[in-house]
């Protein structure tokens, strides 16, 4: 049974609009149009225990309204979820003790106490017992080597270190369902790479299922087996990671690296385009994109043709790939 | 909500209500010294410039400055740090989300916070009784028990809760409106002119309106607990307004139940 359940789900969100300028802001004084905005349409997905599932679109996609809705904090327009056998929205608090909420560009520690004192009111909203409690919370800081800071005002720490103590705060109770909404953002590199190490572990330890908004694609890459693009509030893909280049990337780039000599042996420019796409062709490499049905072919005449050092097959790179779905407009099956 | 809980949140508000040390004593002796001195000042000059008026509304200077310095140390109680505004701001720039994902009831634990901020208030209070003892007297006909004063504890309980139960409605507004500063204002004003903190309700016309201000809830806030205070009201009849009170309590809790749950499904979460 999927810990999360989400059937035919929509949100539409109503709007003022009002025109720029003065007499935009006069006449809305008066009267104001609104307009709705379709943020999610008929989001339909299943997530079962353990699954890290990356939600993936541009701003305003629809991808944390989802997520908004599966936490309990917006109601939906239309359809039903179900998360560990509660409606969210309902906020029954046997859901919400099983659910924690990470919102990159929100802070939900207390700003003028330090992260160790707001710890232990979450230890009472969340009614841990004691001994659970401190050996949840050393391990937590251990791993994410914040333990110094725990006495040390949250808003006297680094953008990282905060981030380090949200999670520690959301993860406190142990729960089951775990929404992430950008946790890496802002962050510097080794921050993040900190943040996914320590998710990926965390997760293979407790076994929660996992939401996570990203704009990062690496984010994505490192943490989610699993994806779902959305685009204008659809959802246009979701499956594997690992199956949206076969799937959609139609493409491979056979990379050749040459030696120095045999240079009077070259092929033309032209021979080389009846592989595919010339990317470059120059006296050190030869950089061809070619349909994937015919790579292994092409790869060959490349190698029987030149003397070649080096080569390398790649797809065309993940990020890139869902970047063009993300921007798509077509609604045609065939883009998405 | 626990008990247990509760208490942690009023703990934790009160340590976040002295965390900044330097702010904590300027705000507490500038209030102090505003609280004390503006009504000594203004009343002793309005006396002076009357010399064969001994008593206004009932008060001689002494009682009128003692009403005062009471009821701006009451007002901190009953209205709390910011208790109504601080809901509209949360509802408008969406830090109520963390909130609603806690298992938790939002209006109670910011209910345990708002108590938790009154620290400050209590050690202003101190001040502003020492001020007077070393400066005034109590006046005749004042008399201040054990027993008053543990009423107007209660009075003053009762009268924080009823405000918050008041402000509930009106700042729940602002999941249509956005912005309800000038309601909150405005609540604060009526509740103040009403309620005896601009001028005590024995000052306003005999007759009709001062009996429709006893039926009214303001009187709970300011003049309720003065008057308790000073051993100028009957138990019977605090029992009584505590009771009328009470009723519009009741009603508020009916109406802010109705307005928050219509607006909980217009809330957007904002801001991530």
């Amino acid at each position: 049974m999927p810990l999360v359940d989400v059937q035919r789900l929509s949100k539409t969100f109503y709007v003022h609009k009002k025109e720029p300028g003065l007499l935009g802001s006069v006449r809305a004084l008066l009267r104001r149009e609104t307009i709705a905005k379709e943020a999610v349409r008929e989001a339909t997905f299943q997530i079962g225990e353990g699954e890290i599932v990356g939600l993936v679109g541009a701003n305003g996609a629809g991808k944390t309204t989802i997520v908004k809705m599966l936490a309990g904090i917006v109601h939906p327009t239309s359809g039903d979820a179900q998360v560990l056998g509660h409606r969210p929205w309902q906020r029954d608090n046997r859901l919400r003790r099983q659910m924690a909420l990470i919102m990159g560009q929100k802070a939900q520690l207390w700003w003028d106490l330090p992260a160790a004192d707001c710890f232990l009111l979450l230890k009472e909203i969340y009614q841990i017992p004691d001994e659970r409690y401190h050996k949840t919370l050393q391990d937590l800081a251990e791993r994410l080597e914040v333990t110094q800071e725990l006495t040390v005002q949250v808003r006297r720490l680094s953008l990282g270190e905060r981030m380090k103590m949200e999670l520690i705060a959301a993860l406190l109770h142990q729960p089951k369902i775990v929404y992430l909404d950008e946790p890496t953002i802002g962050l510097d590199l080794t921050a993040q790479r900190t943040i996914r190490d320590f998710l990926l572990e965390y997760q293979r330890e407790h076994r929660p299922a996992m939401i996570l908004t990203s704009h990062y694609m690496e984010d994505i890459e490192r943490l989610c087996q699993r994806i779902m693009i959305i685009r204008t509030g659809d959802i246009v893909y979701d499956g594997p990671l690992a199956e949206i280049a076969t799937k959609y990337a139609q493409h491979k780039v056979v990379t050749a690296h040459l030696q120095r000599r045999g240079a009077n042996e070259r092929p033309s420019a032209v021979e080389l385009a009846r592989l595919g796409e010339v990317l470059q062709y120059d006296d050190s490499c030869v950089r061809i994109r070619m349909p994937r049905a015919e790579v292994a072919e092409g790869a060959a005449h490349i190698l029987r043709r030149l003397s070649v050092a080096d080569l390398a097959i790649e797809d065309v790179d993940i990020g890139t790939i869902i970047e063009q779905l993300i921007k798509a407009r077509a609604q045609t099956g065939a883009d998405a | 909500m626990t008990l247990r809980l509760f208490l942690n949140v009023v703990s934790l508000e009160a340590r976040k209500a002295i965390s900044y040390r330097l702010a904590f004593w300027i705000q507490a002796i500038v209030a102090v010294i505003a609280g004390f001195a503006i009504p000594y000042y203004l009343w002793t000059a309005i006396f002076s410039a009357n010399p064969e008026q001994a008593t206004i509304g009932g008060k001689s200077r002494d009682g009128m400055i003692l009403y005062y310095v009471i009821v701006i140390l009451i007002s901190n109680f009953v209205r709390g740090v910011d208790m109504g505004l601080g809901l509209s701001r949360e509802i408008y720039d969406g830090s109520l989300t963390r909130y609603l994902v806690y298992p938790t009831r939002y209006v109670v634990f910011k209910y345990a916070q708002n108590i938790g901020g009154l620290l400050p208030g209590f050690v202003q209070a101190l001040f502003m009784a020492a001020l007077f003892v070393t400066f005034l007297q109590v006046p005749a006909g004042v008399e201040i028990t054990l027993m008053s004063t543990l009423q107007a504890i209660v009075t003053i309980a009762f009268a924080n809760l009823l405000y918050y139960t008041m402000s509930l409605p009106i700042m729940g507004v602002a999941f249509w409106a956005d912005n309800v500063w000038s309601l909150a204002v405005l609540m604060r004003f009526v509740a103040g002119f009403l309620g005896g903190l601009m001028l005590p309700l024995s000052a306003f016309p005999e007759g009709w309106i001062q009996d429709t201000l006893r039926w009214l809830p303001f009187r709970c806030f300011y003049d309720l607990p003065v008057s308790t205070f000073l051993g100028k009201i009957e138990f019977s009849e605090w029992l009584q307004a505590l009771g009328l009170g009470a009723a519009w309590g009741i009603l508020f809790a009916l109406i802010g139940r109705f307005v928050w749950s219509r607006g909980d499904l217009r809330y957007t979460g904002v801001g991530i």
